[in-house]
């Protein structure tokens, strides 16, 4: 078989955030792969990746006229082996990478070559996707006892690097534990895709000597630790509330966290409204207009970096606010957004 | 200049902790700039030029009322500034430099000088160089404002950067609305 051909993949059943989270990690996967990837269209695909079980697929398959020999199922399931069209999703919507790169290398040598270059199903797939994916009870929730983010919560002694390495990029990422602060010369952001995924990290002590001449010497830039983690915590949530935890119970933040970390920014509303009242998570997100889901990943950052708080009953309270002054409020954060966005040029 | 009567936000806080140099990053205009050779020694062998009667920004809003953006002058002798500034300010902004010798005090300091303020208005807080000095801590500086019964939020905060100083305004916007 050819090297490097090219070969398009259309997923069934993921909302646009797993979409974008399984294009990130094909991405890593990348370098890897027998053959280049692409995620397309439905209608133009040659393989399809189903976010359902293997074994209830059946009815779907015919339902939907998909090419059964061209479809890649999903398994939330840990298991010792897995089939050669069987994709493993250890987390909520996040594919395992070294799974991806075995199923992507394998479907095409078992797939009929022929077939699939000339798209052999004469009648397109009736594609309708699921409203939702359907997760075990594991996946509802978030669990930050895994892995790296569990590593670097549990840490409280060593110096340590974590070696985020992807095929685009490498970043070191230094920890003082006992100083409680962080040093790498990338932005959070950049770190993104290398957090859905625990393949590519490797977490090291770090000597002294070094310290010294990657941290000190380099003169990275010092950030506190607890940054680090609001971040991590609120990118990992992916819309599913700490596990243990329930919505229902009313809650408040101690203090503010420092919305000044990447992604934090935008809730201030909600830091506000949580610093001044107390109440159920279901309530903050009806009186500050939040998507639950947002809540969710903005209260277990919050939690996990020590600021929340339970209380034993409901305190609301409510602001009296001129009509006159809510209007000036909204003209002085209108202009302020004008600013970031660059929309007004400073003479 | 009838200072009572603007709709004004005030910048407050340690010498050299980026007042002057936060209205400069989102004001419109060339802000007014009263700086002079500094008189405190303590100041002098930090900078050689410091403001000794106010900073001065403005931001047009919709309907062409402004925004006006005062700073205080940090040296101590002129704090009599801060009181005239703040009087009928929506909030404070307090800027407290991280690399000086005793951050901490300066906080408090800064809240005992405009407690009467406080009273009825909001403030928040940014710690600047935070990049040269990691000490003390935001939770310090919380420790701070429990020990006097504040419940102000505390960003890092690089007054160079327009979105740390527009965050810092979004905070008291969203303080003035909440708490």
């Amino acid at each position: 078989m050819e090297k490097n051909q090219s070969f398009s993949l259309g997923l069934i059943g993921f909302n646009e955030r797993q979409k974008e989270t399984f294009t990130a990690i094909l991405s890593l996967a990348e370098r890897r792969l027998q053959h280049i990837w692409g995620v397309v269209d439905i209608s133009r695909a040659d393989f399809f990746l189903l976010s359902i079980e293997k074994s209830q697929s059946e009815a779907f398959i015919a339902e939907k006229n998909l090419p059964r020999e061209r479809c890649i199922f999903c398994t939330r399931q840990r298991l010792a082996e897995y089939d050669d069209d069987v994709l493993f999703f250890p987390l909520g919507g996040v594919p395992q990478l070294s799974s991806v790169v075995a199923v992507l290398n394998q479907v095409v040598n078992t797939a009929s070559l022929a077939q699939i270059l000339t798209g052999s199903h004469s009648t397109p797939p009736i594609i309708e996707p699921p409203k939702t994916i359907v997760l075990n009870n594991d996946d509802n929730f978030f669990n930050p006892e895994r892995g790296f983010f569990k590593h670097l919560l549990q840490n409280k002694t060593n110096r340590q690097v974590y070696h985020f390495n992807s095929p685009a990029s490498s970043y070191n990422l230094y920890v003082d534990s006992v100083e409680k602060v962080y040093y790498c010369e990338a932005s959070l952001k950049r770190l993104d895709s290398c957090l859905l995924t625990e393949d590519v990290i490797v977490i090291n002590d770090v000597s002294q000597q070094e310290w010294i001449h990657e941290v000190v010497d380099a003169a990275l830039a010092t950030r506190p630790l607890s940054n680090l983690i609001w971040y991590i915590a609120f990118r990992l949530s992916n819309g599913r509330l700490l596990r243990g935890h329930s919505d229902q119970d009313c809650v408040y933040l101690t203090r503010w966290p420092d919305l000044g970390v990447e992604g934090c920014g935008q809730y201030v509303k909600l830091a506000a409204f949580m610093r001044n009242n107390a109440v159920c998570l279901t309530a903050v997100a009806d009186k500050t207009s939040t998507p639950l889901s947002a809540v969710y990943n903005f209260y277990n950052a919050c939690y996990l970096i020590g600021i929340v708080e339970k209380s034993t009953a409901q305190e609301l309270y409510a602001k009296n606010i001129t009509e006159d002054k809510q209007v000036l409020l909204a003209k002085i954060t209108n202009r302020l957004k004008k600013i970031n966005s660059k929309e007004v040029k400073v003479d | 200049m009838d200072y009572n009567q603007k709709i004004k936000v005030v910048f407050t806080g340690s010498v050299g902790a980026g007042k002057t140099t936060a209205i400069q990053t989102i004001s419109e205009i060339d802000p007014i700039r009263t700086e002079a050779k500094p008189s405190e020694v303590s100041v002098l062998n930090r900078k050689s030029s410091t403001t000794v009667a106010m900073d001065y920004g403005e931001l047009t809003l919709e309907d062409d009322t402004k925004l006006y953006l005062y700073g205080t002058p940090g040296q101590r002798r002129f704090d009599f500034m801060s009181h005239i500034l703040t009087k009928g300010a929506l909030g404070l902004v307090i800027l407290i430099d991280n690399s000086h010798s005793s951050p901490l005090e300066d906080l408090d300091y800064y809240l005992n000088l405009n407690a009467e303020f406080l009273l009825n208005n909001p403030a928040v807080i940014g710690v600047t160089h935070y990049d040269q000095a990691i000490k003390p801590s935001v939770d310090d500086y919380y420790n701070v404002l429990r020990e006097r019964g504040d419940a102000w939020p505390i960003i890092h905060a690089d007054a160079r950067k327009p979105e740390d100083v527009t965050l810092l305004l979004h905070l008291l916007l969203a303080t003035l609305e909440y708490s």
